[in-house]
């Protein structure tokens, strides 16, 4: 019997059907987590990425192929998982404190629901907050509203698109700290898609490469980094090199590429 | 406001004042013609007059009364069959014949029939006002559940929130914006065409007043009358701002 919270992806393919015809977005997609893993996926725009979580989200059907949670075939959303979209997706007329409500599961007790919000609010850091409308709050803020929103419902399951891709440098690294501290703390499986290489290594146990038209997985490379994740050791230049010469193949434009950083 | 905003605004005052000071002495020097165009003073005598013998009270009011039961019926159909006709495809499809055939006839067109049908006495002048209020409240009802945000709706449906709710959370609020920007239409319409249907057909209300003093040669009556409309015009807009302010307390902040 499959753990409660692992995820089998298995020859996912999906078409989209366009004007001039089949459009091949997604190709026999296979990619299994045990429960409790953190992965990532990595490739550049447009190459699938979103579509793939959709399915596992049981927003989009596949064309063939078919995502296990648990076990369970995915057929429609459910409240084993929990998506982060690459849009913060705030209900504008709701304050921090509402919107975070708004992803509780349904009939929960109240008094209960609203500790797990504040709690949420303190696990964010939001607190002073908590009346603030969307409107009112910084990007990176409105990301963290979005995360509380998506942990309020107790997800078995994380997919997290593209979470950090709009936020400055600074704001983007403490939440990718956030986000490991909640991960260790909750143990969620956790499928996070980035075109970020180091966003990818950083916070991937392993990490999956995508090549896009279409989407196929072109290498996974397990990560096996020392306790502090620090991002400027040597064993995390060896897997960004790894990852660089996989997707562009010459030496020429990765040096380029270091020099800038 | 900036500055300069402000400075334009005192002006803006000032030019009304300065063209009604103008009126004034052109009237008094004889440069208007006061058949035509009755001074300043002369029509706020009249106003004096009919605000004393309570006879512009009771025209308010008959006329007032007419609007509001036409215009809170009309309007509130329209908002209902907005949002029913665009969250159902089905019906949408079904009706959208019919209502596009509907749509172009002027309200005042109709008023005729109407009177045949309900009588010349309240019932068609309602009927019009009602007509008039339910357009512009149905079609921007319908164009704000399609300009809903379709990402809010989706995370409403990754939430596994039912329908009810998604309505009422997302739904809803998004459309609130366009059902006021509906209801200040519907409003302007619904007091001209109660004007107009007291002209044509009425022994009450200021549209009555209106064409009764033309009648009556009595061009400063009109004037009190026009005017009348206007303010009454101007203060029900500013109300449903206001009101528009305070339910779609999102919508301001933004600026
Ligand atoms: N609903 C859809 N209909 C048609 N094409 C789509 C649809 N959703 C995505 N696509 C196409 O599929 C491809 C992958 O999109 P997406 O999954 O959003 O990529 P990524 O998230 O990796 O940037 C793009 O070419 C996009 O235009
Ligand atoms: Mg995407």
């Amino acid at each position: 019997m499959a753990g409660m919270n692992e995820v089998n992806i298995s020859h996912i393919r999906q078409d989209f059907l366009m004007p001039t015809g089949g459009l091949e977005v997604l190709r026999d997609i296979n990619i299994d987590l045990r429960g409790g893993e953190f992965v990532s996926i990595v490739g550049e725009s447009g190459c699938g990425k979103s579509t793939l979580l959709r399915i596992i989200a049981g927003l989009d059907k596949p064309t063939d192929g078919e995502v296990l949670i648990g076990g369970e075939k995915v057929n429609g959303v459910s409240s084993k998982v929990g998506i982060l979209f690459q849009e913060s997706r705030l209900l504008p007329w709701y304050s921090t404190e509402k919107n975070i409500s708004y992803g509780l599961p349904r009939g929960m007790d109240r008094n209960e629901g609203r500790e797990r919000v504040r709690s949420l609010i303190d696990t964010v850091g939001l607190n002073g907050f908590e009346k603030a409308l969307p409107s009112q709050l910084s990007g990176g803020m409105q990301k963290r509203v979005a995360i509380a929103r998506t942990l309020a419902g107790h997800p078995k399951v994380l997919l997290l698109d593209e979470p950090f891709a709009a936020l400055d440098a600074f704001t983007k690294m403490n939440m990718q700290d956030e986000i490991l501290r909640i991960w260790e703390r909750e143990k969620i499986t956790t499928l996070l898609v980035t075109h970020d290489i180091d966003e990818a290594i950083y916070l991937g146990e392993r990490v999956v490469m995508m090549s896009p038209k279409p989407g196929v997985i072109k290498k996974v490379i397990p990560i096996d980094l020392p306790e502090d994740h620090s991002r400027t050791s040597d064993e995390f230049d060896a897997y960004r090199r790894e990852i660089f010469k996989e997707f562009f193949g010459s030496d020429k434009r990765m040096s380029q590429w270091f020099s800038d950083d | 406001m900036s500055k300069k905003h402000k400075i334009l605004s005192v002006c803006g005052v000032l030019l009304i004042i300065l063209i009604i000071l103008y009126w004034q002495i052109g009237s008094e020097r004889g440069w208007i013609n006061s058949i035509l165009l009755s001074s300043p003073s002369d029509i706020a005598a009249s106003f004096r007059s009919l605000w004393g013998s309570g006879s512009l009270q009771k025209h308010i009011l008959v006329s007032f009364k007419r609007v509001m039961i036409g215009y809170v019926s009309g309007a509130g159909l329209g908002i209902m069959f907005g949002f029913i006709l665009s969250t159902m495809p089905s019906l949408e499809k079904l009706f959208s014949f019919s209502l596009a055939i509907i749509r172009p006839i002027p309200a005042l067109a109709l008023f005729p029939l109407f009177i045949l049908w309900f009588g010349i006495g309240e019932g068609s002048k309602i009927m019009v006002i009602a007509f008039m209020s339910f357009w512009p409240t149905f079609l921007n009802t319908e164009e704000g559940v399609r300009q809903a945000d379709k990402n809010l709706l989706e995370l409403a449906d990754a939430l596994q929130k039912g329908r009810v709710t998604k309505m009422a959370t997302v739904l809803l609020p998004s459309t609130l914006p366009y059902i006021f920007a509906g209801l200040r239409l519907a409003i302007s319409r619904a007091w001209g065409g109660v004007v107009v249907a007291e002209m044509l057909a009425a022994s009450s209300g200021i549209g009555f007043l209106i064409e009764y003093s033309r009648d009556m040669s009595q061009t400063a009556t009109m004037f009190t009358g026009v005017i009348t409309i206007a303010i009454i015009g101007f203060t029900a807009d500013l109300l449903l701002r206001i009101l528009q302010d305070r339910i779609c307390y999102w919508h301001t902040e933004v600026k």
